[in-house]
């Protein structure tokens, strides 16, 4: 029973959208531990919210289009219900521990590391100052990571 | 004052469509038009391609029913290359193709309509969600978060990935399924077929709530058109090609794929890039027909699997007239879901479906091949022309969503005239007719996958173009 569960997710076939999920391949080769569980997708979807069930932290990591391109954000989410929520195209982080906390009675502790991309183009690589970002973004996921596993398994 | 109402999406990326309304001077709706606005041209950007690529590009038609589009696109090429597929290879299509029709279904039902059957057609839109129906019903929504994931897992486990998948291919599948792959998807047989049985058991019991619906959710007498098998059972992905009127009574017979252009016509309206096939010999458009799982189930004699056949059993003792409500596509869709279930059960414990064989090979021995099978919405038909390199010189799909088209358009047409009042628009009117839509569950669901709350533009416009009402759902 995995404890910690990365997500990272986005399209590879649309340059810098594919950061999230480039990430969480490095991040498979580099953690491995037995309460960690790592993922790729190209979306979010409810069905995900099965895996959330045993789970105490989830790190949810995705390209973003705000902010100055290159910046890496991350913020604690919260498993409150999306206001004016809607199944569409986008499923948010919080619209699936929004989905635990109604199905299971709780939701994850979760973080949601952002990486604001340089371009979205129909392109199969990330842009060279992704590229430049990856191993920083990794870096702080493989610290944030150490310190949750420090915490779910107490030496 | 004669009057338009406009129901136009305003925020959608793909699978556009908007509904248009005209009112006649006493406020009551006289004409109806379901306009679908976005253009794919699959049919046109894949000329000059090698034939063997094809499964893998129509398949990116569609992110729900890619399978479909791989299993129609590999039978064209597999006329194409005139060989015969080995009997494994054929078993674990079916299971490809069933376990994408229980995803399918489940995303349809649990996700898009039983916000509105839990909830109501009138409850507020902002509750009226997969959201509300969490709340409401956890147990429903994680049997329908479950289904949908096992339908997802299957098709992992034998294709490498949820979503277009390569696994399919011309001349059969790449790879053959092991031990172990069949016993993870074995075990988790017992706990979905609880799920659906106990949904089954649910919906029956509520569906004396939606009386109306079921009299006026596009019930009108139409041909039924679907895949039959030898034996009129239930039938996916083989067979040939009947059509039965509304009393059931055969119209065609049954003809195989390569024939479909003989039967099938296809016409264009201006106001939609959606075709409109018809049957032929019954003219345009009063040749319309509709299929899908309402059609299948009306046309099988049985399903062929125990606990399916005993719901198709309850199923027909519906009355003729609520039979042909497309309001019933609800309850159709959670039998097949049920017979899929059963059926890929079956077809795992067949002597051969571990066996290694699963691909013939060949060069082209044909430059023209006809693919055909049950999309989760209806019958699918790709058809392909080749030069004697093997590129593509032609290509015709028939999607099943088109089949549907004027049946959609005359079922929206009966719901706006039963429930549109002109002078006091409610919100639940306007559920009302998308919710006609959502009963076929066309592949514009792309588009209307907001369960609930569909962002809509609603104008009312006098004779001279004068907006004289607005009403925006964000």
């Amino acid at each position: 029973m995995s404890k910690v569960l990365i997500l990272g997710y986005g399209n590879c076939l649309r340059g810098d959208d594919g950061i999230g999920w480039l990430a969480a391949e490095k991040l498979q080769v580099s953690l491995i531990h037995p309460d960690l569980q790592v993922c790729t997708a190209h979306q979010l979807y409810p069905e995900m919210v099965a895996q959330l069930r045993d789970i105490d932290y989830v790190i949810f990591i995705d390209a973003s289009v705000e902010g100055i391109p290159g910046q890496i954000s991350c913020s604690h989410l919260s498993d409150q219900p999306v206001s004016g929520s809607t199944l569409g195209h986008t499923f948010a982080p919080q619209q699936l521990l929004a989905c635990a906390a109604a199905l299971y009675g709780r939701a994850p502790a979760a973080h949601l590391y952002t990486v604001t991309g340089v371009s979205f183009a129909y392109e199969t690589q990330v842009s060279s100052l992704m590229q430049l970002i990856l191993p920083v973004l990794v870096r702080d996921i493989e610290r944030l990571c150490a310190a949750l596993l420090m915490e779910a398994s107490p030496m | 004052m004669s009057q338009t109402i406009v129901i136009d999406p305003v925020t959608r990326i793909e699978g556009h469509a908007k509904i248009t309304l005209q009112l006649d001077d006493a406020g009551q709706v006289k004409e109806a038009q379901f306009h679908v606005t976005q253009l794919r041209g699959f049919e046109k950007f894949c000329e000059g391609r090698p034939f063997y690529e094809m499964p893998s590009l129509m398949a990116r038609i569609c992110g729900i029913c890619p399978v479909s589009h791989l299993i129609a696109s590999a039978k064209a090429c597999d006329q194409l290359l005139a060989v015969q597929i080995p009997a494994p290879a054929i078993k674990l299509r079916r299971i490809l193709n069933l376990a994408q029709m229980i995803q399918s279904h489940a995303l349809s039902f649990f996700y898009l309509s039983a916000p509105d059957l839990l909830l109501g057609m009138d409850a507020d839109p902002a509750q009226r969600n997969i959201f509300g129906v969490l709340q409401q019903e956890p147990r429903l929504a994680r049997g329908g978060i479950r289904l949908r994931q096992f339908g997802q897992q299957v098709i992992e486990i034998l294709a490498g990935k949820r979503i277009h998948p390569a696994w399919i291919v011309p001349g059969g599948v790449s790879e053959p399924l092991t031990s172990a792959k069949r016993e993870v998807i074995l075990a988790a047989i017992p706990e979905v077929q609880a799920i659906i049985e106990q949904t089954l058991t649910w919906f029956k019991n509520v569906i004396g709530n939606y009386r109306e619906e079921i009299l006026t959710f596009a019930n009108f007498p139409t041909l039924f058109m679907g895949l039959v098998n030898e034996v009129g059972s239930l039938e996916h992905y083989d067979g040939l090609l009947r059509l039965i009127d509304a009393e059931g009574n055969m119209v065609q017979s049954g003809f195989p794929a390569a024939d479909y252009s003989r039967y099938l016509g296809e016409d264009t309206e201006t106001w939609s890039y959606l075709k409109s096939p018809y049957y032929k010999p019954l003219g345009y458009p009063q040749g319309l027909y509709r299929v899908g799982p309402l059609a299948r189930l009306n046309m099988a004699s049985w399903c062929g699997t125990p606990r399916a056949d005993e719901e198709l059993r309850q199923f027909k003792h519906l009355s003729p007239q609520e039979r042909l409500s497309s309001f019933h596509f609800h309850y159709a869709r959670l039998i097949e879901i049920l017979y899929g279930i059963e059926q890929i059960e079956a077809l795992l414990h067949e002597p051969d479906i571990l066996d290694r064989h699963v691909r013939a090979f060949a060069n082209p021995n044909c430059y023209e091949g006809v693919g055909m099978a049950e999309a989760p919405r209806g019958t699918l038909i790709h058809h392909y022309w080749i030069d004697e390199h093997g590129l593509i010189t032609r290509a015709n799909l028939v999607i099943a969503t088109g089949h549907n088209n004027l049946a959609m358009n005359r079922g929206i047409l009966q719901v706006a005239k039963h429930f549109v009042r002109g002078d006091q628009l409610t919100e639940g009117m306007l559920n009302r007719v998308e919710a006609v839509i959502r009963a076929y569950d066309p592949c514009l669901s792309c588009s209307t996958h907001a369960v609930g709350k569909m962002p809509l533009h609603l104008e009312i416009h006098d004779a001279t173009g004068q907006v004289l009402h607005e009403v925006q759902r964000p």
